[in-house]
């Protein structure tokens, strides 16, 4: 199997003979070259175009396989970001709920204050 | 700073505490927080912002393309069953048309035509860049000032303060000025405390972040390239079959004045799809310089954001490219639809003047049947071909005026569908 790379170049060679083959027919359709030459040009041509997208549809499903497993660290990757946010919040929760506390305690302080001196 | 020393003046016990009380507590809180000034957040914002923006870029350059990869397909499917497969072809587009199965599973998908794979390619690419757009979004989160709100802090720290002077209140029937400021200093230092903790642990978290992940945010960048690339390459195939269409269109003289134009138009518009494919290809190769800055801009709040700054500029040009590269294939593929009318108007009314010509050379052949019948009246044979040849004159005439009529209904339907498709190039890209 070639190298994904690989066939990019080779994409990128055959674009280029793409690109010769249709200067070629329509030099010879300015030419008046009636048919048959410039016939044979375009069945190479349409037959260079018919293997440019099957490479093309190849390094496209070889880029998915790829992008699935980048996906994935890419999401672990949030899921602990996500964690720290959180953990962040419920930090800030804490001291919230520790000041709470403290003011329940004033609360119940001051009525058991207010018992004694019955 | 301004969010330290409002401490001070919030606190309802506090307020009026003397100055040189508050000048103590003030040198306490600054030690206390020193080296854990706030996380700058628009850095973040610019980073997200320039991630959504690529991402937009690279999910516009794929939806302008696989149209035009379908309307390729299903052109050569159409002159491929006009003039048979090529030579040496292994299937014909049409059997590629069904998608193959595998042995082991029902759930590949082998074989597309390449314009459905492209937009399978679509939804992977959309994937990736949307789960870096997310992780962009939970790293400005993790900066974003709300999430250590200084009014919750100052919140904290006045009700603290209330809750401690009452207490003391309670215990104490006198408290003196004193014991009222080391109330307030207890409450202010004790959340300050914990809010100088907090931001220094979302401080690690972010940079931990960053540099955790830099190597899988350069690993993206770099396959995000490479999409971009395979991007490019589907758009220079797609390019250079419509240039050969229309070239072939160039050079024959009934067609050649508009396809000069389409080929004009066609030109342009690649220009400004590669242009900006290279622009988006040259923002993904600055990424990882661009995400590695924001563990810096974390550690140096000061210091200056070129990377990031460039990419969010890349981007905005990128937004503003495509808008107008996605006009301009509205107005193509309207253009083609119009064209694609005109081209069946033209084949029905070639079809109705040789119906028409039939009709005429029929017509011709019986009159001059039933003139030589009505010369031989006895001649029953001569009447006979003469009212056969005018029954066939007869139905060739319908048949005649029935295809003139379609080829008049269909010739007026392609005047409207060109008419909408000059309404729309006017609107999208100022077509004259």
């Amino acid at each position: 199997m070639i190298p994904a790379d690989s066939k990019e170049e080779l994409i990128q060679g055959l674009l280029v003979t793409k690109q010769r083959a249709n200067i070629l027919e329509v030099r010879l359709l300015l030419r008046g070259e009636t048919g048959e030459e410039a016939k044979k040009v375009a069945e190479k041509s349409k037959a260079l175009t018919r293997q440019i997208d099957k490479l093309l549809g190849q390094v496209m499903d070889e880029w998915q396989g790829q992008a699935a497993k980048i996906i994935k660290d890419i999401k672990t990757a949030n899921a602990a970001l996500q964690r720290s946010i959180t953990n962040i919040r419920k930090k800030v929760q804490t001291a919230q709920n520790i000041v709470k506390a403290i003011g329940l305690i004033d609360e119940v302080i001051t009525i058991a204050k207010g018992l004694t001196s019955i | 700073m301004r969010s330290i020393l409002s401490l001070f003046n919030r606190p309802r016990a506090a307020r009026d505490l003397p100055g040189a009380t508050k000048r103590t507590m003030a040198a306490i809180v600054v030690l206390l927080t020193a080296g854990c000034a706030s996380v700058p957040v628009a850095p973040f914002q610019a980073f997200s912002q320039s991630l959504v923006e690529l991402n937009q870029g690279s999910d516009k350059a794929l939806a302008d393309l696989v149209p035009l990869s379908e309307n390729r397909f299903k052109r050569e499917l159409a002159a491929e069953l006009e003039e048979g497969a090529g030579e040496g072809e292994e299937e014909s587009l049409l059997e590629s048309m069904q998608i193959a199965t595998d042995p082991s599973t029902p759930f590949t998908l082998k074989a597309a035509p390449l314009f459905l794979k492209m937009e399978q390619f679509k939804m992977g690419v959309n994937q990736v860049t949307g789960s870096l757009v997310t992780y962009s979004q939970l790293l400005l989160q993790l900066a974003d000032p709300e999430l250590l709100s200084q009014e919750t802090f100052d919140d904290l720290a006045t009700d603290l303060n209330a809750h401690a002077f009452n207490a003391m209140s309670t215990m104490n029937t006198d408290p003196s000025e004193q014991a009222q400021s080391d109330v307030a200093l207890f409450s202010q230092l004790a959340i300050a405390a914990t809010q100088a903790y907090l931001q220094s642990e979302r401080k690690d978290d972010l940079i931990d972040a960053i540099e955790a992940n830099q190597a899988g945010v350069a690993n993206l960048a770099k396959e995000m390239q490479r999409a971009v690339v395979i991007i490019a390459q589907a758009t220079v195939n797609e390019y250079m079959a419509d240039y050969l269409v229309l070239a072939r269109k160039v050079i024959v003289k009934s067609t050649r004045e508009r396809a000069i134009d389409e080929l004009i138009s066609l030109n342009r518009n690649h220009i400004r799809q590669i242009k900006t494919l290279h622009a988006l290809h040259q923002a993904y190769g600055k990424i990882p310089a661009a995400h590695a800055e924001l563990a810096k801009a974390v550690a140096e709040p000061k210091r200056e954001l070129s990377t990031i700054i460039n990419v969010m500029e890349t981007g905005k040009r990128l937004q503003a490219g495509y808008d107008q590269a996605l006009a301009a294939n509205k107005a193509e593929s309207a253009q083609a639809k119009a064209d694609r009318a005109s081209a069946q108007a033209d084949a029905l009314e070639a079809e109705a003047e040789a119906a028409a010509l039939r009709s005429a050379t029929a017509n011709l052949a019986a009159v001059h049947a039933r003139i030589e019948a009505d010369a031989d009246p006895d001649n029953e044979d001569k009447e006979r071909v003469a009212k056969e040849l005018e029954e066939a004159a007869k139905a060739l005439k319908e048949e005649a005026e029935k295809k003139k009529a379609s080829a008049r209904e269909l010739r007026a339907a392609a005047d409207i569908v060109q008419q909408r498709a000059d309404e729309i190039k006017k609107r999208l890209i100022g077509a004259p």
